[in-house]
This record gives C-alpha cells, structure tokens and sequence, in this order.
C-alpha cells in the first residue's frame, strides 16, 4: 500500500517519502500530540521497499515496509484539524470504507480544553469517501482505488443529483 | 412518464429581470455582488449542461438538489432565480431588495453569503407567469429610497405606482413653494416682489433690468444680478432676494437683487397635480370596472350552473 498524508482539511493528499531528505528510512510515524487534553501515538515501521503493510501486533499496529504493488487499498494519515475555532466539529465525517488503525488527538490551549480533533492512521478501500471541516468550508475526500478526488458539497451534490435524475429518479416539476 | 412543466428561466434582481439562468461548470453559480462567501454557500442548481445561459427548462427535485435540463417547449410556468441582496460599503445609501415568497412560488434552493459588508441571499423559485416581472415593477430603486421587501400583487399598475410617486413629488414641490413663498412675504427686509423694466447701464451702456422706485425722497434703482438668472419679459413677476448696495447717499440708493423664482410658478405646479390626479382617477376607474365585470362574469357563471346551463 502507498502511504499518503492529508495535512489539514482542504489539504490535497500528498504520497509520503518513506526515506528522510538525508536518504535515511523513516523510522516512524508520529499521530496526534503529547500534552494536556492531547493523545499521540506513535507508529514504527520496519523493512525495506516502496510501499508498507499495517500489522496488528500485541502492542500495538507496526507499518512493515515491502514490495506490494497489486495493492488497490492505500495507507493515510489524516489530519481533521483546522485552524482554531470554538464549536468547529474536527473529525472525519460521513466515512465509509475508511478503516482507522490508529488515532491521536490534536487540541487547542495549554490544558486542551478550548477544542480538539482527531488525527488518524486510516486504511481506505477503493471507493472510500469521507469530508472533513475546516473553519469555514467542507471538502470531501474519495479514494478510487489509484487516485484521489476532492470535491467541494456543492459540486459532489450537483454530482450526485445529475445521475440520479439520468437514472429516472425525482420529481419533475 | 411523469408530466414535464416547461420553465422559462429568468434572473430577477432589483427592478431588472434578465432572461435566462447562467450556468457555469454543471452548476448554477452563486456569485454575489456583496457580502462575502468563504464557507459552503449551498447549491441552487446543477445542470447536464456544462457552461451557457438556460432559457427554456424541464425542473427535477432529487434528494440532492434541483436538475435544470434544457427542453424547447412552450413555457407554461418560470423557473427564476432571485437574487436577494442588502448593499455592501459604498452603496449603503441604495436601497436594499427582499422578496416576500407567497404561496404562489415553490422555493426549490437557496445560497447566502454569511459575512462581510452587506450581503445576498439567492433562491430558486418556480412561479407563475410574469411573477417575476410582477416583483421588478415594483421595486424603486432610487438613491435613499430606503430598503423594498416585495411581494406579488397580481393586480400591481406600474403606471398607477409610478403616478402615486409623481403626485407626492409634485405635492412636496408645492409645499415647499407656498412656504418659501410666505417665508419671502414675511420677511421684507431681504425679500421682495417685483417685475422689471429693461434699461442701460450709465457706463457701459449694457442693457439691465431694473426696478426704479422712490423711498423718502430719494431714487432706489434695484438691478438684477448680471451674473445670475435674468427675466425673459417686464410682465413676469419675481420674488427677489436683496443683495449688495453698491451706491447709497442723500438722494440715491443702487442695490443689487437676485431673482428666486416667479410667484406664478404655483400654478403650473398646480396643473401639473390636477393632471396626475385626473390620470390617477381614470387608472382607478377602469380597473373598478374591470373587477366588477369579472365579478359579474363569475356571478353570472354560477347562475347558469345552477340552472344547469353550465357544466
């Protein structure tokens, strides 16, 4: 599986380096953040090769590092929190088809009080949709099994609309 | 198959409708002219056509939203998109356009900016015929007009509205008039009411009207300002304001007037409200007689059913 990073809400989905930019292999994957009102979690990954597989261990998931590429499933890690607000809801939404194999949280003041959100280390079948909020906007998110999409409400409601009235569906005025 | 009503599609905002719904990128885009739209503002509309100007619709409701698709048949009913806004910085003194939707219109969607200076709410509606030009004629915008929330009225006379907005303009007109004028009566000592005779200037020979009177036994000439409105004639008659006296000793006073208008103006002003008035009461008149005649029509109607004549 590739494994790909959504830095934010709205962000594009980015494929992540498994060396560093010293040529080194990445050790690890840090999800959330340590400190008051706050979880992190931390993810090793082992082996060599271009794309990685998640196992479930005793204490806990391990990425392992291999030659996989039959694959149609992908790896992300995603980041739901936006920038700061009070009420706004950061977590992935509406998810279907998403598998969250590790989670932290991310909050906002010194005790993690004021608001939070998740971050997660998700598996994605082909197809898998979710949309997540950012101070002001919603984006979804779709994985068709080689690539993403990104679509604004608005443009996947039109979507979504358009082929069910070719279908037949609805009611004429 | 399900029964189609065909649309015609049109934009109304303030007191311009605009034929045709634009579609950009499938959709039926909401960009305001105010206000500001940085979160989801809602969809209006999609369409099977990518980008161009909708005239002529068949509407779908999906549980997603509205779908306009294009057709060619005569309109029985319009498809408009209302463009709702309050002005944004600089045009605050504009007036702001509200639609009041009565249960003659479907409301099918709306979009709405949510902050910034001013702002706009879009809906898409589905309305009777001419509904839309209905709103349009109603709506006066005019600077400190004031904000118009509109409703349908399907008996509305833009000429009889117009009329009512005239006659109050001339009837303010004439108020001001008959109060500068007792203003000007009351007060002698600036004002005063006079007719000209043409005469010459001792120096320049030029020609001047002038007004040439004696007080206490000594000769005050009043001239009128050459730099400012002249008469046209020695028979009009003039409310003048006394300006600088330029010469003044025992025997004689030369002043100069400026002219403010001519007392008789009143009744061309007042012509002018008889004649609003008289077109009012004509407009008013037949449409009495055409709602009696409609009522006598149905009246009439429902004694032939009863009779049996009428099915």
């Amino acid at each position: 599986m590739k494994i790909y990073i959504i830095s934010g809400p709205g962000s594009s989905p980015t494929l992540m380096k498994l060396e560093t930019e010293e040529g080194k292999p990445v050790a690890s994957i840090t999800i959330g953040e340590s400190g008051r009102g706050r979880n992190e979690g931390i993810i090793p990954i082992f082996g060599e090769g271009p794309e990685v597989r998640a196992k479930k261990t005793e204490a806990g998931i391990v990425l392992v590092r291999g030659d996989w590429n039959d694959e149609d499933r992908c790896l992300v890690v995603i980041n739901a929190v936006g920038v700061y607000d009070r009420y706004r809801s950061y977590r992935i939404h509406n998810a279907q088809g998403v598998q969250v194999i590790a989670s932290g949280t991310i909050a906002f003041g010194q005790a993690g009080r004021t608001n939070g959100g998740e971050e997660v280390l998700a598996i994605l079948s082909p197809g898998a949709e979710f949309y997540l909020n950012s101070k002001y906007a919603s984006h979804w998110y779709k994985w068709t099994g080689t690539e993403w999409s990104m679509e604004s409400p608005e443009e996947r409601k039109a979507r979504l609309a358009l082929a069910e009235v070719e279908q037949g569906g609805g009611e004429w005025l | 198959m399900a029964v189609r009503t065909s649309h015609i599609a049109l934009t109304l905002r303030g007191d311009s409708v605009r034929e045709g719904i634009q579609v950009s990128d499938g959709q039926v885009p909401f960009s305001p002219h105010s206000g500001m739209t940085r979160h989801n503002t809602g969809l209006l509309a999609s369409s099977p056509v990518l980008d161009g100007n909708l005239e002529k619709i068949h509407v779908a409701i999906v549980n997603e939203g509205v779908v306009l698709v294009p057709c060619e048949d005569a309109p029985q009913k319009e498809l408009v998109l209302v463009q709702q806004y309050s002005p944004g910085t600089g045009r605050k003194r504009w007036p702001s356009f509200h639609v009041e939707f009565g249960p003659e219109v479907r409301q099918l969607s709306n979009a709405s900016t949510s902050g910034g200076s001013g702002g706009e709410t879009w809906t898409l509606v589905s309305a009777p015929l001419g509904w839309a030009q209905n709103i349009a004629s109603q709506f006066v915008n005019e600077h400190d007009h004031g904000g118009q929330t509109i409703s349908y009225k399907p008996d509305f006379n833009p000429r009889e509205q117009e009329l009512e907005r005239r006659i109050a303009e001339v009837r303010n007109r004439l108020d001001n008039f008959d109060r500068e004028l007792e203003s000007a009566k009351r007060n002698e000592n600036d004002y005063i009411i006079l007719s000209f005779t043409q005469g010459k200037h001792p120096r320049t020979g030029e020609v001047q009207w002038e007004y040439i009177t004696r007080q206490n036994g000594k000769t005050v000439k009043l001239v009128v300002n050459a730099y400012r409105q002249q008469p046209s004639s020695a028979k009009e008659q003039w409310v003048c304001r006394k300006g600088r006296t330029l010469v003044e000793n025992s025997s004689f006073q030369l002043t100069l007037v400026d002219l403010i208008f001519r007392p008789d103006e009143r009744n061309a002003i007042l012509a002018e409200v008889q004649k609003i008035e008289a077109e009012l009461a004509q407009i008013r008149k037949s449409a009495t007689v055409e709602s009696s005649s409609n009522i006598a029509n149905s009246a009439m109607a429902e004694a032939m059913r009863k009779a049996g004549l009428l099915r």
